[in-house]
């Protein structure tokens, strides 16, 4: 199938300007915060339908079994990814300092940071003061 | 659900039985917020006396898995009375489903503003270092209940160590969710290989913080929400109020976005006559935030379900990534206190 535009990047966004744009301004007051919260969700959802950060997958594969993780090997499910590593960090996996430990807090720093770019990227501008 | 305004005459009756007295209610309205209870506004004259303003709270559909239920609330509240807390005063409460369908109880209407985003604006404007100066004051006041108490005798037993048992409770949490969440694993394995010095059990409150509370014209008029107070550590409160998903915002100004830290902490210490261990306080900060993960997490997770289309929850749970980028640096502060 061809992709037609506007694309759903493109309605949602059209969309969300126009909420914020012609409806906004004629709703009450008391209900002014139902529609901004539409306008969030849209907004969201528009970043997500955008060109999405790197997943960042090989990295936690190689964090878990370190040696395999060539980045071309078969990927598990990521859900299965990140359970293992739950595992692993309550056994304690990755209690002594090293480079172990700092592989997987550089790992979660990333992760973190572009899941709250896509989520909230004004919380995250005004955290890092950008 | 439909609402209680054609009870009217039922609660009359029970409001007349309960306090001795001629009752006739002249207005009954739902009050604004309670996503797990419902409060409704009721005026009533009794004994042909000027009206008085009363809320009666009881149950909302749905509910958060860990709160108390209404009667164990009334308790609550009621030793928190006591003990001079400034609190909506307790009146009555009722068992009887007959009345109104579910349990509830009836408590004084205090007057005010409690929306947290509303609060934040307008006190780190103008008045919140007094009002933070309350409110430690307030803590520490709340904190002079201690167990054993016969009647709150409901309340599970002071946890031999709060921490390791909080850790245990939220690991629970995300295991029935389903969810694997690395960032909260991390913190929850460093809390609990650093453990916090130990600390005499006292009534926390467990949300304490801006939002919970009303003030009208600059002057706290109460303290509100007790259905998640039990037995734990006095530093648990104190992070909850300061932790950074509270501050609507005002990141510089840790005592709830209304104030700076100090402010609120001298006026806790200097009332209740403690120090603060400010290890702890960092400790429990770090749990503050998994706490509400978890609860976002489970917010998100109804409306995932399918169990409670709704957009809120829906944005609650998409909150996280926020309350977990809090974890890491406070994770690293934490780390380097222990070192």
């Amino acid at each position: 199938m061809t992709e037609d535009r506007p694309n759903r990047a493109d309605l949602l966004s059209v969309a969300r300007q126009h909420l914020l744009d012609r409806v906004l301004p004629r709703v009450p007051e008391a209900d002014r915060l139902d529609v901004l919260m539409v306008a969030n969700a849209m907004a969201i959802a528009a970043r997500e339908s955008g060109a999405l950060p790197a997943n960042d997958r090989a990295a936690l594969a190689d964090l878990l079994s370190p040696g395999t993780g060539d980045g071309e090997r078969a990927a598990p499910a990521g859900d299965r990814l990140d359970r293992e590593l739950v595992r692993q960090i309550r056994a304690g996996a990755f209690d002594a300092p090293g480079e172990k430990r700092s592989a997987l807090l550089s790992y979660l720093e990333r992760d973190v940071t572009d899941r709250l770019s896509l989520a909230n990227p004004k919380y995250l501008a005004r955290r890092t003061g950008t | 659900m439909t609402g209680i305004e054609g009870r009217r005459e039922r609660i009359e009756r029970f409001i007349a039985g309960a306090s001795g007295g001629d009752v006739r209610i002249d207005r009954i309205a739902r009050l604004d917020g309670g996503a797990i209870q419902e409060n409704w506004g009721i005026d009533a004259a009794i004994d042909g006396a000027e009206p008085a303003a009363l809320v009666l709270r009881k149950n909302a559909p749905s509910g958060v898995s860990v709160s108390h239920g209404r009667a164990e609330e009334f308790a609550v509240l009621r030793a928190a009375f006591d003990a001079g807390v400034t609190v909506p005063e307790p009146l009555w409460l009722c068992t009887d489903p007959d009345v109104v369908g579910d349990d509830f109880y009836i408590m004084r209407r205090v007057a005010g503003v409690a929306a947290r985003h509303v609060v934040a604006k307008q006190l780190s404007a103008d008045g919140g270092e007094e009002i933070a100066a309350r409110l430690g004051a307030e803590l520490a006041r709340i904190h002079t209940i201690v167990p054993p108490r016969d009647d709150l005798g409901f309340l599970a037993p002071p946890p031999a160590t709060p921490g390791q048992a909080a850790i245990e409770l939220y690991r629970g949490m995300l295991d029935r969710l389903g969810t694997a969440r690395p960032v909260l694993e991390w913190g929850l394995r460093g809390l609990e290989r650093a453990p916090p010095a130990a600390a005499p059990p006292v009534l926390c409150h467990r949300d304490f913080r801006t939002g919970n509370y009303m003030v009208a014209d600059g002057v706290l008029t109460g303290i509100l929400d007790w259905e998640f107070a039990g037995w734990g550590d006095p530093h648990e409160d104190i992070a909850w109020f300061c932790a950074a998903c509270w501050r609507s915002g005002n990141f510089d100004l840790a005592a709830g976005g209304i104030a700076p830290r100090q402010v609120f902490c001298e006026a806790y210490e200097e009332a209740s006559g403690r120090r603060i261990d400010t290890r702890s306080v960092a400790y429990w900060e770090v749990m503050a935030h998994i706490r509400w993960a978890a609860i976002a997490l489970e917010q998100g997770q109804r409306h995932v379900s399918g169990a409670e289309p709704s957009l809120s929850l829906a944005l609650t749970g998409r909150q996280i990534a926020e309350i977990e980028y809090e974890i890491l640096p406070l994770m690293r502060s934490l780390e380097d206190m222990a070192a």
